[in-house]
C-alpha cells in the first residue's frame, strides 16, 4: 500500500473525504453485508509460490491489479517436465481474487481457491494432464487459510488435509464432498505439547511419509517449533530441535511441504530487524536436519519456493534473492532479483527462474548456477478480464 | 452533510469491508484506474490505499470538519464562519482533485465538479453573514429561575420570537429541516424490509410484460430431483440465473429472491423461488448446495437450484436468451442478471433487468418488493 508522502498530503487526503457525503452516487458502493459469514481478505503475496511434480514446475502469482484487489487474479503457469518454455494454465470457472493453493496428489494436482467478496466456501479443481483439463471437486465449506501450505495430500492414499481461515483442520477422502474435522488450533493448544509451544496460530498442514497428519505453526515459547504430528490419536512434536544460538527466538513455520522423498520447512526465527530464516529438511517427519540461520537485516520474506531434491529459493524486499540446496549446504545469495520478482522456481540441476509479474504481463528470467546475471527467458501476456469481478 | 458521511449503512466507516473496497476507497480506487496522467492517478492511488488502511480514521475526521463546519455557519458569527470558510474551501478542492479527479477523468458519476459550486456557495452565504449589522447588546433581563422557559414558549412569546428572528436563526431551522428531510426517508429504505421497488425500478428501467409460453426445462434440483416446467405448473414462479461461484452479484441476487420469499408470507406457498445454474464447469450438486447453504436458502421450502449437464443447460441458457461466457485467466463465468416471472400456466409474464446496482440493504429490499409484488399480481390475477 502506498501512503501519501507527505503529512501535510495525507491530512488534506484525509480531509478531502468529507465531502462525498452530500454528492450522491457512487460507482460501486459496497456499504452493507451480504450474506453472512463472509469471506476472509484477498490473498497475501506470500501466496505466490512454486513447487515441482511428475507434470512439471508450476508457480503461482498474482497478476492485475494494482489498485483494486478485485482487479487483482491469480494465475498458474506450468513448464511441464522436459519444455523451457512456460504456460498459462489456470483453471477456468472460478473468480480467483482470493488466491489460490496448491496440492500435488500423485499424478494429479489439485487446487483450492480461496473465497473472496460474496463467496464464502472453497472451489477446487484439480488436472491429471498437467493443466490443460481441469475438473470440479470438493468443495469445501469454509475458507482456506491465507498461506501456501493450507492444502496438502496424503501420499498414496490422496486424502486432502486443508487448513480454514479460523485454524479448523478437515480432512477428506477422495472426491473430497464430505469433509469432517481434524482439530483446531485450540484444541492442539491446550495439548501438553501445545502448551510447551505456546501455539498461538496454524500456518500449514501436510502429511509425515506414513500418512500421519502433519500441522505447522507459530509457538510464543522461544525456541520452541510448532510441528505437530498424530500419535496414536494425540499430537506429538515433531519438529527439529533449535541450536543454541535460535534458542531465545521465538519460530514460526513459514513453509511445510514435502517433495518426492522428504518434508520440508521454511522457519523463521526472531522478530523486527533481527529476524533469520532457517530450512529444514525430515525423510520421517521426524528427525530433521538445519540449515545455517540466514540474516534477513531487516528485509521481509515475500515468497517462498520449493523446488527438486528440497531446494528452498525465497524472494525478499529489496530485489534480494536465495536459494539452499539442501542438507549440509549453506545459502547461496542469487544475482539482485528483477522488479517485480513474484517468486522463484528452483529447476533441475540448479537452474532457477524467477517470474516477473507487471499487470498483465509474466516476464520470465533464467539464471545458471552460479551466474551473476538474469537472462530474460520468455514473456507470457495474460488475458485478464478488469472488472469481471467488481 | 456530516449526519450524511456518518450514516452507518453507508460504508463511509470502513477502509475494507469483508476483503474488498469500502465505499470511501473503491470510489477513489475505480478513479485512479481510469487513463490520466500518472500524477493524478498517483494522487488518488495514494489516497484510495491510505483510506483502504485508515478507512475509520478518515471518515472520523471528515465527519468532525463537516459537522464543525457546519456548526460555524448555524451559530451566524462571522467571527468562526471565516475560519470554517477556509476548512471548507480547502476541502473542496482537495475533494475536487482527489475524489472527483478534477471533474473529468473519473469523477464520480452525477456529481463532476459540484466542489467548485459548493465552494462559492459557502463563500456567498460567509458575506451574507459577515454583511449583517452586529447585534446591539441588549441588558440581559434575568428571570425567576423555573419562570422563564415557560414564559418562552408561550404563544405570544413564540409569536415575539418568529417575528423578531434573524436571517441567520431562519436559515440555520430551514437547514436543519433540509438534513432531516433527506435523511428521513434514507433512514426509512435502510430499516424497512419492504422498500418499494421503486429503487429497483430506477437502476433497471421497468420490467417488460410479455405473455407468451415459457421455454420449458428439465434439470435436477438440489435434493436430486428431477424438475421440469410442468411440474412446477399451478404456481407462480420466479425464475433467475445464478453461478455457484460468483462472488458479486449472485450472492446478492440470491438473497433478494430469498427475501422476496419472505414479503411473500402466506402467499409463498403458491410461488416457487427458483434459479438455474449459470456455471457449466461448477455444476454438481455438492456446488449447487454448497451455494445453498452460503446464502441460508437450504432450509427455503420453495426455493430450487437446479443444474444438469452442460448440454442441458446450454439449452435452458439459449431458450431463455441468457448468454453465458466461460472467461480465462480466474475471472468467474461472464453472465448477465436477469430474472423472470411466470404464471400459474407456465407463461412467460415478465422480464426483468437484475442489475444489483449498489447492493446496499435498501437496494436488496427495493429488489425484493418488485418480485413479490409481481408474484402477488399473478397470484390475484392469473
Amino acid at each position: 500500500m502506498r501512503t501519501p508522502a507527505r503529512p501535510a498530503a495525507a491530512a488534506l487526503a484525509l480531509a478531502s473525504a468529507a465531502l462525498i457525503a452530500g454528492c450522491g452516487s457512487s460507482p460501486a458502493g459496497h456499504a452493507t453485508a451480504g450474506p453472512a459469514p463472509q469471506a476472509p481478505p484477498a490473498g497475501t503475496p506470500f501466496l505466490a509460490t512454486s513447487l515441482v511434480t511428475p507434470a512439471g514446475t508450476w508457480a503461482v502469482a498474482v497478476m492485475g491489479g494494482p489498485v483494486a484487489s478485485h482487479n487483482n487474479f491469480w494465475q498458474l503457469f506450468i513448464r511441464p517436465a522436459g519444455s523451457k518454455r512456460w504456460k498459462l494454465v489456470t483453471p477456468a470457472g472460478v473468480p480467483d481474487n482470493g488466491g489460490f493453493v496448491l496440492a500435488p496428489a500423485g499424478a494429479s494436482l489439485i487446487t483450492g481457491f480461496r473465497p473472496s467478496q460474496y463467496l464464502t466456501y472453497t472451489p477446487m479443481a484439480a488436472t491429471g494432464d498437467g493443466g490443460q483439463a481441469w475438473s470440479s471437486t470438493g468443495p469445501l465449506d469454509g475458507a482456506l487459510a491465507n498461506v501456501p501450505d493450507a492444502l496438502a495430500a496424503a501420499p498414496g492414499t490422496r486424502r486432502l488435509i486443508a487448513l480454514l481461515a479460523g485454524g479448523t483442520v478437515k480432512l477428506a477422502a477422495p472426491g473430497y464432498t464430505r469433509w469432517k474435522t481434524l482439530t483446531t488450533r485450540r484444541t492442539v493448544a491446550a495439548t501438553p505439547q501445545g502448551r510447551q509451544c505456546g501455539l498461538r496460530a496454524l500456518t500449514a498442514v501436510g502429511y509425515t511419509p506414513s500418512g500421519a497428519s502433519l500441522l505447522g505453526g507459530t509457538c510464543t515459547r522461544p525456541g520452541a517449533v510448532g510441528i505437530f504430528t498424530t500419535t496414536g490419536g494425540t499430537w506429538q512434536a515433531a519438529g527439529p530441535a533449535i541450536p543454541a544460538d535460535l534458542a531465545r527466538q521465538h519460530i514460526a513455520v513459514l513453509r511445510l511441504t514435502s517433495t518426492a522423498n522428504q518434508r520440508v520447512a521454511l522457519l523463521r526465527a526472531g522478530t523486527g530487524p533481527a529476524v533469520s530464516l532457517v530450512a529444514a529438511w525430515s525423510a520421517d517427519g521426524r528427525r530433521w536436519a538445519l540449515s545455517p540461520p540466514l540474516p534477513l537485516h531487516g528485509a521481509a520474506t515475500t515468497s517462498a519456493s520449493i523446488g527438486p531434491d528440497g531446494t528452498a529459493a525465497v524472494v525478499l524486499t529489496g530485489h534480494r534473492g536465495e536459494t539452499i540446496s539442501g542438507a549440509g549446504s549453506h545459502w547461496h545469495t542469487l544475482p539482485a532479483l528483477p522488479p517485480g520478482t513474484a517468486t522463484l522456481a528452483p529447476g533441475p540441476g540448479g537452474a532457477i527462474s524467477a517470474l516477473v509479474v507487471h499487470r498483465a504481463r509474466l516476464t520470465v528470467w533464467q539464471a545458471t548456477p552460479g551466474g551473476s546475471a538474469w537472462t530474460k527467458a520468455q514473456t507470457i501476456s495474460v488475458p485478464i478480464q478488469y472488472g469481471s469481478s467488481g | 452533510m456530516a449526519v450524511l458521511q456518518a450514516w452507518p449503512g453507508r460504508g463511509f466507516w470502513q477502509g475494507t469491508l469483508h476483503g474488498q473496497a469500502g465505499t470511501l476507497t473503491d470510489m477513489v480506487q475505480s478513479m485512479a484506474a481510469v487513463p490520466q496522467p500518472r500524477v493524478l492517478s498517483a494522487w488518488a492511488g495514494g489516497f484510495g490505499a491510505f483510506t483502504a488502511g485508515h478507512g475509520f480514521a478518515v471518515n472520523l475526521v471528515a465527519v468532525a470538519a463537516l459537522a464543525g463546519t457546519g456548526a460555524a455557519f448555524v451559530s451566524g458569527r462571522p467571527r468562526l464562519a471565516r475560519p470554517a470558510l477556509a476548512v471548507f474551501a480547502e476541502l473542496c478542492l482537495a475533494d475536487w482533485v482527489l475524489i472527483e479527479d478534477f471533474g473529468f477523468f473519473g469523477g464520480l458519476g452525477t456529481d463532476p465538479n459540484s466542489m467548485i459550486p459548493f465552494v462559492l456557495l459557502a463563500a456567498a452565504g460567509y458575506l451574507a453573514l459577515a454583511g449583517e449589522p452586529a447585534n446591539v447588546a441588549e441588558p440581559a433581563v434575568t428571570a425567576p429561575r423555573g419562570v422563564r422557559w415557560r414564559d418562552g414558549v408561550r404563544p405570544a412569546a413564540l409569536r415575539r420570537s418568529a417575528a423578531a428572528a434573524s436571517i441567520q436563526s431562519v436559515a440555520a431551522v430551514g437547514s436543519i429541516g433540509l438534513i432531516v428531510l433527506g435523511a428521513a426517508p434514507m433512514a426509512a429504505a435502510q430499516a424497512s424490509p419492504v422498500a418499494d421497488p421503486i429503487l429497483a425500478q430506477a437502476i433497471n428501467g421497468s420490467s417488460v410484460p410479455v405473455n407468451h409460453p415459457a421455454p420449458t426445462f428439465s434439470l435436477t434440483d438440489q435434493h436430486g430431483r428431477t424438475v421440469t416446467l410442468a411440474s412446477l405448473k399451478g404456481k407462480v414462479i420466479l425464475l433467475t440465473f445464478l453461478d455457484d461461484t460468483c462472488s458479486t452479484d449472485c450472492p446478492i441476487i440470491a438473497q433478494e429472491f430469498r427475501l422476496a420469499g419472505q414479503l411473500l408470507a402466506a402467499d409463498s406457498r403458491r410461488v416457487e423461488l427458483v434459479a438455474i445454474n449459470y456455471n457449466p464447469i461448477y455444476a454438481q450438486m455438492s456446488y449447487i448446495r454448497a451455494f445453498d447453504r452460503q446464502e441460508g436458502l437450504a432450509a427455503v421450502p420453495n426455493w430450487l437450484y437446479l443444474t444438469g449437464t452442460r448440454a442441458q443447460l446450454q439449452q435452458v441458457w439459449h431458450d431463455y436468451g441468457v448468454p453465458v461466457q466461460i472467461l480465462p485467466a480466474g475471472s468467474m463465468i461472464g453472465h448477465g442478471d436477469y430474472a423472470f416471472v411466470l404464471d400459474q400456466a407456465g407463461h412467460l409474464r415478465r422480464e426483468l433487468g437484475f442489475d444489483t446496482g449498489p447492493r446496499t440493504q435498501a437496494t436488496k429490499s427495493s429488489f425484493a418488493a418488485q418480485l413479490a409484488d409481481a408474484a402477488r399480481q399473478l397470484l390475484a390475477h392469473p
